[in-house]
């Protein structure tokens, strides 16, 4: 447990930044649709007046949907502990991590699945069953891509895995296969956090919807919980995203931590660009699209283990 | 001291048995006897293996016994000691539902029968655990069959149950072909069935291969490992559900303490074993839990769940044999640390579910998802309970089914030390462990949601009332063994590790480094789970603090403005499965009967789908129906004289004579 200065400040930057990675994203999307768009800091106002409502629940609903979005936030809250920033290790990592970080995402899953089917409502019926469906192509392919780094560096944690060993894996035989699984986590990324072309955060035009549907009914303090999570949940795979292409520089940890700001500015944007310039699948060719990412993870994996 | 112990515990459930079936036609009485020495029995066991794991001690006792191979031959040793605590926690939690659950069916059955059934069931799954001998090995499982037999069929005036029971009568002496083969090949090789001479016995690998494939069909039909699974979904949900849950939760476990007693008698283990195994298990888990998901019935999709989790035990032990094949202690060890600490943890969380089922059963008198709906209101206790038994399935933080799981990966990940790509196999258990808990969380989250959530379905639903006491703290004492278990795993895992250092045949220095490395891993599990648990703590009085004195409305669920909807409209279980049905459609097969609306004024429309097992469909029913074709071929033998008849018995005694002496010259 390598709990050092940097990779706690990592942390709280993280905490705090990460509604900005979204406004950022909206900004861009506007700017690309001739509009001004709202301020970069939008959802800090949006949590901030969430948090001074009252609630309104219906009338089906019990505890779990008053408690699920507690347990979904401290979930997604204590996965950003174990993901390091720059090479500077996580705050917590153990070996096998990859499992809790996996487990942890379920769980927040879980409980969203479950608030959402507390309502009785079939649209959010309609949208946990589709989050249950995507996750089940989307975990495998996740943990295929942790076991394609552990087998490139060696390392068992995900801090060891994105640590320093990662850099002479880019020019050893195993390169190809960090390109690979950079794809798959891309396509990961969009698929988990809801963003098109998986789902449309945008619209509350509930037959399409996935994420937003189930948060229909959430009000109050329990929406800007569920919100705040979903924003830290897009900064980890970005982080991931980024860290993993970061590896390729070896300078000093404040010129790494720029870098990473900056990954990080160009991940939102390139997400935006792909939310501007494509349409949502319909839901029934995301299988399809998930299914490129279990692919191009197996195929890291194979390529990391075919040339040790 | 200790073994006469576990004889009592043994004894005193067989002897309340017979009690309660002279008292049968009085129900008060035959459930205060039967239950009464379950419980009594159940606890002296307890008292018996805990005392056993404490202080790490073995104890043997032989009595000759008159028959080939036969000696009373038993011993207790660390790995019957893990299988133990099964039997006897869950019979002494068992016997206490029971009590109130059987109850219920007091005026229109004689309630001895089943309690004499469910001791004496109880009873042979000790001794199948303590036997040393092959002999008494065998007598014990086929008691173990036949009683549980009778359990299935306790409700046999309903004509399902009755297939169901045949079924599996049929299904578990296939599986005990095997096994006498197995062990005949094992007395002729050796001379002996003594499990102590036979540990000692290193066959040839081509031998040992042939009696490893005998004991993994023979031992997997009990088990429940696809494609000798097609019997467990039947007989499981038909069996009372105290029954049930010591089905699913202990006696499949036989099976599995089968494989792995077997493993003992073959020498140093073949790596194709262990990549044999870990295909069986990964095809079990996956199928099975997708076959899960697709079920209706509640108690058959807990069954389901069950081969699921056979799998994921079966992939373990695969681990383990494999780590042993190429020699790596660390992979061995932690391979059959977790397979055994999913034995318990299942054990432990699907009994919880059968007997939350049973709870639901009771009082709504259905088994069908699709009728039920808000019992989370109504019946609180028992949908925690079945909230704390799926979120444990589907191996979430916090609960045990993530510490066994996290086990795997631990013990999948520790064979990158090895050199070259022969540990694909090993690593590709990973993704599949992700891919079966997904799928889990699905068909769980499914099955809670529409059972437990949302508002009633039908009339029964709405008017259902908690379980009593009986059932209630069975319940509770599970789920608090689940959680504890999840949060400090360290307490667990003392447990299995003797049985797991033996099985891994690593020395006890290099077990000692590798459990000391498994301990750290876990105190940070435990912290880990901790922070979660106390950040959702925090988060929950944050959310009160901040909703304190604020307007809190209330309303309909949000229906798009509509403000008149019936429980009708929410999703229901087919609807909730139908993405991932239609997304796994080459396995699950879902059969559908569609009558779409006609005319411009259509009167009714119909749909009506179901998900029969794809390898009863495909495998045995056409196996069945061959098998049938054949046995009508040999119809001549029947012409129905006596004569005839009398005449066959001849003819096979001079076969018999010719053969026996005419060989001899």
């Amino acid at each position: 447990m390598t709990a050092g200065v940097s990779s706690i400040s990592f942390v709280i930057a993280g905490f705090i930044l990460a509604p900005l990675m979204i406004g950022i994203i909206n900004k861009t999307k506007a700017f690309i649709g001739g509009r001004t768009g709202a301020p970069f800091l939008q959802l800090y106002f949006d949590l901030m007046k969430l948090l001074q409502k009252g609630g309104v629940y219906s009338v089906t609903t019990g505890w779990i949907f008053r408690g699920a979005p507690s347990v979904v936030l401290a979930s997604v809250g204590v996965v950003l502990l174990l993901v390091p920033i720059t090479t500077s290790g996580a705050v917590f990592s153990f070996n096998g991590d990859i499992f809790l970080f996996a487990g942890l995402l379920a769980l927040a899953r879980l409980a969203m699945i479950l608030a959402a089917m507390d309502t009785g409502s079939a649209f959010e019926g309609m949208g946990a069953s589709r989050e249950a469906m995507i996750s089940a192509i989307s975990e495998p392919s996740l943990l295929l891509m942790w076991v394609a780094l552990a087998v490139i560096t060696g390392e068992l944690s995900i801090a060891g895995m994105l640590g320093d060993g990662l850099n002479p894996a880019w020019t050893s035989a195993s390169g190809p296969a960090i390109v690979l699984l950079l794809v798959a986590l891309f396509l990961l990324m969009l698929a988990e956090n809801a963003r098109i072309p998986v789902d449309d955060p945008t619209t509350h035009l509930e037959l399409t919807m996935i994420h937003e549907v189930m948060i229909l009914d959430h009000s109050g303090p329990d929406l800007g919980f569920l919100t705040y999570a979903a924003a830290l949940k897009l900064w980890i795979f970005a982080a991931l995203l980024v860290n993993i292409v970061l590896s390729l520089y070896a300078g000093p940890l404040w010129a790494a931590a720029l870098l990473f700001g900056v990954g990080m500015i160009a991940t939102a944007v390139v997400i935006a660009l792909v939310e501007s310039t494509m349409a949502r699948l319909r839901m029934i060719q995301v299988p399809e699209l998930l299914t490129i990412a279990v692919g191009l993870s197996a195929l890291s994996a194979a390529i990391a283990v075919g040339v040790r | 001291m200790l073994m006469g112990w576990l004889l009592a515990a043994i004894a005193i459930p067989t002897v309340g048995g017979l009690l309660a079936l002279l008292v049968a036609d009085r129900a008060r009485a035959s459930t205060v006897v039967g239950a009464g020495t379950a419980i009594v029995g159940s606890a002296v066991g307890l008292i018996a293996v805990a005392y056993a794991l404490i202080n790490d001690s073995t104890a043997e006792k032989r009595w000759p016994w008159e028959v080939p191979f036969g000696e009373f031959h038993i011993a207790i040793d660390p790995l019957s000691s893990v299988f133990l605590l099964l039997v006897f926690g869950l019979g002494l939690l068992g016997a206490i539902y029971g009590a109130q659950y059987l109850y219920a069916y007091r005026s229109t059955k004689s309630l001895g029968v089943p309690w004499f059934f469910y001791n004496l069931l109880l009873a042979s799954m000790a001794v199948v655990l303590i036997s040393r001998n092959g002999m008494l090995f065998l007598t014990a499982w086929e008691i173990m069959a036949i009683t549980s037999f009778f359990l299935v069929g306790f409700e046999h005036e309903k004509a399902e149950v009755r297939r169901a029971a045949r079924n599996y009568l049929v299904a578990m002496h296939i599986g005990t072909a095997f096994l006498l083969a197995f062990f005949a090949i094992l007395a002729h090789e050796t001379g002996t069935l003594d499990f102590d001479e036979l540990s000692s016995f290193a066959p040839s690998s081509a031998l040992a291969s042939v009696l490893f494939l005998l004991a993994l069909i023979g031992f997997g039909t009990k088990a429940g490992l696809i494609p000798l699974h097609t019997w467990l979904p039947e007989a499981h949900p038909a069996a009372p559900s105290h029954v049930s849950a010591l089905m699913s939760g202990v006696m499949v476990k036989t099976g599995i303490y089968g494989i792995l007693r077997s493993t003992e008698f073959l020498g140093d283990p073949l790596e194709w074993w262990g990549i044999l195994l870990i295909g069986v298990g990964m095809t079990s888990g996956i199928l099975a839990v997708l076959f899960a998901l697709a079920q209706r019935d509640i108690k058959r999709m807990l069954a389901y769940s069950t081969v699921e989790n056979i799998g994921i035990i079966t992939i373990a032990i695969g681990i383990g044999l494999w780590g042993m094949s190429h020699d790596h202690s660390a992979v061995a060890f932690l391979g059959f640390t977790a397979a055994l600490l999913h034995t318990v943890n299942h054990g432990l969380f699907k009994g919880m579910l059968f007997l939350s089922a049973g709870a639901v059963l009771q009082a709504t008198h259905t088994r069908s998802l699709d009728d039920l709906g808000g019992l989370l209101k109504t019946m609180p206790v028992t949908g925690i309970a079945f909230i704390v038994g799926g979120a444990a399935i589907a191996g979430l933080p916090l609960l045990s089914g993530f510490v066994s799981e996290f086990t795997i990966v631990t013990a999948s990940l520790r064979s990158i030390e090895l050199p070259g790509p022969t540990v694909s196999p090993v690593l590709a258990v990973i993704p599949v462990l992700g891919l079966i808990g997904a799928l889990a969380l699905a068909s769980f989250a499914r099955a809670i949601g529409i059972a437990f959530l949302g508002t009633p379905r039908t009339s029964t639903a709405e008017a259902a009332t908690e379980a009593g006491v009986g059932l209630k703290v069975s319940m509770v004492i599970l789920a608090l063994l689940t959680v504890v278990i999840g949060i400090v795993p360290i307490l667990a895992i003392h447990v299995v590790i003797p049985a797991a250092t033996s099985l891994s045949g690593i020395s006890p220095t290099a077990a000692g480094v590798e459990t000391d490395a498994l301990e750290t891993l876990l105190w940070r599990v435990t912290v880990a789970a901790l922070v979660v648990a106390g950040t959702i703590v925090a988060l929950l009085l944050l959310r009160a603090a901040l909703l304190r004195g604020r307007s809190i409305g209330s309303g309909l669920t949000w229906g798009c403005g509509y403000d008149l909807p019936t429980p009708r409209m929410q999703y229901t279980s087919t609807s909730f499965a139908e993405p991932l049905v239609r997304l796994f459609q080459q396995i699950i097969r879902p059969r559908q009967r569609l009558s779409p609306p006609r005319g411009p004024f259509p009167s009714r429309a119909g749909f009506a789908s179901d998900a029969p097992d794809l390898l009863t469909e495909r495998v045995i029913r056409p196996a069945w129906l061959i098998l049938l074709s054949l046995n009508a071929k040999l119809r001549w033998l029947q012409q129905g004289s006596v004569n005839l008849y009398l005449l066959y018995p001849v003819i096979a005694l001079a076969v018999l004579l010719v053969w026996r002496f005419g060989i001899s010259e």
